[in-house]
């Protein structure tokens, strides 16, 4: 069984926010879109070893495991932690019942949250401060922070789950 | 709070220190592990989205390109593998970028450094934050407020955003992504100011600069400037009293673009005129040029690449049109012979119907459509000087 190369790199784009949600987990936050790009360049070249009787998925972590741990090295970023993104493989590898998250949803559901709400999901995510940081800027302690986020993710999550049934 | 060991291994791993027991714990739970993959994917599409300011990137985030390279803060860095022997180098960044942060930060006046001082100032940053001077090399970015002082005596106020220095002190190259200067001084100058799509040379002179998504806006108070669209030899000067605006070229006017085709007869939907990023992909030194297109790619189109070649080389041209939900729309790719020297390929899209492929999303705000160009060689000494993407007439 073949796939053209249309295929396999329309397949990649399909998942592209797993394969951020794996590198984003094993690399700084710097390093994330070069190897996320990198990926896709040797996925465009090298599509023809793509055996399409095995799971695409895998197959595309295993070039950006590669090359993240490249990249570590030659960037001198924290080391590469196999042990980590074998439980995030595992992680990615588990069948979800569920809709795929979508980023449209999600983009609407961001703007369903207010504005403190919103300063705190950026500095988490956009500005990657740390929960101890977050947490002296704002004179919590860092289990109320990791609480607050905690409960905005799951509400992020039923705004968008609503939404994919809603629209189904 | 619960005890759902998903939550803090999720923010552990983020951390890069995470637990082995609350892992295997995770490991042998399928309804954790989906719970993981679940919190992971949101994390993914929340930095997505929170980074680039809720606007959907089909590639994430800008490609980097090492004419610009910016100040950023320690821990963010990103760079180009360093070569063997060049240990020193993360030693001297390290100091220029702690120089530059103290001076840069609103906090009390910063020493110029000696690492700072071992390389050649394009720039010496004379205000607001600092009460000493300090010389800034080429490839470090300034953010507003800051008053820099040229070698020729020029001045410039950085009142909003943030400004690139490149060049040398003689003739210094100034960048400005998106913000507002102020440039005064007399007598002759070599320094040239560029915006995303503007290009201004200032002849000794005194004048506003002004560049968000609307375009480049130059009023001119005293002296003389030349000006013109960024890649273009075409040049106008201006007159004191005059003012003078540029539309960008991203979020295109097709329309304007047909009526005045450019020099090479088509007409401009986007392009990159800086130097193009560079990387080696897999052992392959791979130029990436990604032009945002607002308007939608009209058809037909042609994608031009300027490059140069050291010798005659196979080269390989991937390009690919990514819609603003993230699927692509279609790609070509060519692979073919050069000769060396400098020429310009153009990849033929003429066959492909428009691609109306600008989205608007929730809030009702455009979102670009990306085309990324892709350029390689299996040998060493291909540089992509210019890509664009052109509407034949």
């Amino acid at each position: 069984m073949t796939m053209d190369r249309d295929a396999i790199l329309q397949a990649f784009l399909a998942q592209r926010l797993d394969l951020l949600a794996y590198l984003g987990a094993l690399l700084p936050a710097g390093l994330v879109e070069d190897v996320f790009q990198e990926t896709f360049l040797v996925v465009a070249r090298r599509w023809q070893d793509f055996d399409a009787t095995r799971p695409f998925g895998p197959w595309c972590r295993g070039i950006a495991r590669n090359l993240a741990r490249k990249a570590c090295a030659v960037r001198r970023a924290q080391p590469f932690d196999e042990h980590a993104a074998d439980l995030v493989s595992a992680a990615l590898d588990t069948p979800d019942p569920e809709p795929a998250l979508e980023l449209t949803q999600l983009r609407h559901c961001l703007q369903q949250i207010d504005d403190r709400q919103r300063g705190l999901l950026e500095r988490f995510y956009a500005h990657g401060d740390s929960l101890a940081l977050i947490a002296q800027a704002s004179g919590r302690s860092v289990g109320a922070v990791q609480v607050a986020l905690s409960r905005l993710r799951a509400s992020l999550l039923r705004c968008i789950e609503h939404r994919l049934r809603t629209q189904a | 709070m619960s005890t759902d060991p998903v939550e803090p291994l999720a923010d552990a791993l983020r951390a890069g220190h995470w637990d082995a027991e609350q892992a295997a714990l995770v490991r042998a739970d399928p309804a954790a592990l989906l719970r993981l993959r679940r919190r992971l994917c949101l994390d993914a599409g929340l930095c997505e989205l929170l980074r680039s300011g809720q606007s959907a990137r089909l590639l994430p985030r800008r490609l980097p390109r090492p004419a610009r390279q910016a100040h950023r803060p320690p821990g963010s860095a990103r760079g180009r593998p360093l070569k063997a022997g060049h240990w020193w180098l993360p030693l001297l960044a390290a100091g220029i970028l702690l120089a530059i942060a103290l001076a840069v930060w609103p906090r009390p006046a910063a020493t110029p450094s000696a690492t700072t001082a071992a390389l050649p100032s394009v720039a010496t940053l004379i205000g607001p934050q600092v009460n000493s001077s300090l010389d800034l090399p080429a490839g470090t970015q300034v953010q507003a407020p800051a008053r820099l002082r040229l070698a020729d005596g020029h001045e410039v106020e950085l009142q909003q955003g943030d400004l690139a220095l490149a060049g040398t002190a003689d003739a210094p190259r100034l960048h400005l992504h998106a913000g507002a200067l102020a440039v005064s001084g007399t007598g002759a100058s070599r320094l040239v100011l560029t915006t995303p799509e503007a290009q201004v040379r200032v002849l000794g002179t005194q004048f506003t600069l002004r560049c968000d998504a609307g375009g480049t806006d130059l009023h001119l108070i005293t002296g003389r400037v030349g000006v013109s669209r960024s890649g273009s030899a075409a040049e106008r000067f201006l007159d004191p009293g005059a003012s003078w605006h540029l539309a960008p070229l991203g979020p295109l006017r097709w329309s304007v673009d047909a009526q005045h085709p450019t020099a090479d007869g088509f007409g401009r939907v986007a392009e990159d005129g800086i130097h193009a990023a560079f990387r080696k992909v897999d052992g392959i030194p791979t130029w990436l040029v990604e032009l945002p297109v607002a308007g939608g790619v009209p058809a037909p189109v042609t994608v031009s690449t300027t490059l140069s070649l050291a010798r005659s080389a196979e080269i390989a041209v991937l390009v690919i049109c990514l819609r603003p939900d993230g699927t692509w729309a279609t790609n070509r790719q060519a692979t073919l012979t050069l000769p060396a020297g400098q020429q310009t390929l153009l990849l033929d899209w003429a066959d492909l119907p428009a691609l109306p492929l600008s989205d608007t999303d929730a809030s009702g705000a455009v979102v670009a459509t990306r085309v990324l160009v892709m350029t390689w060689a299996e040998a060493d000494g291909l540089v992509v000087q210019r890509v664009a993407l052109n509407a034949l007439p």
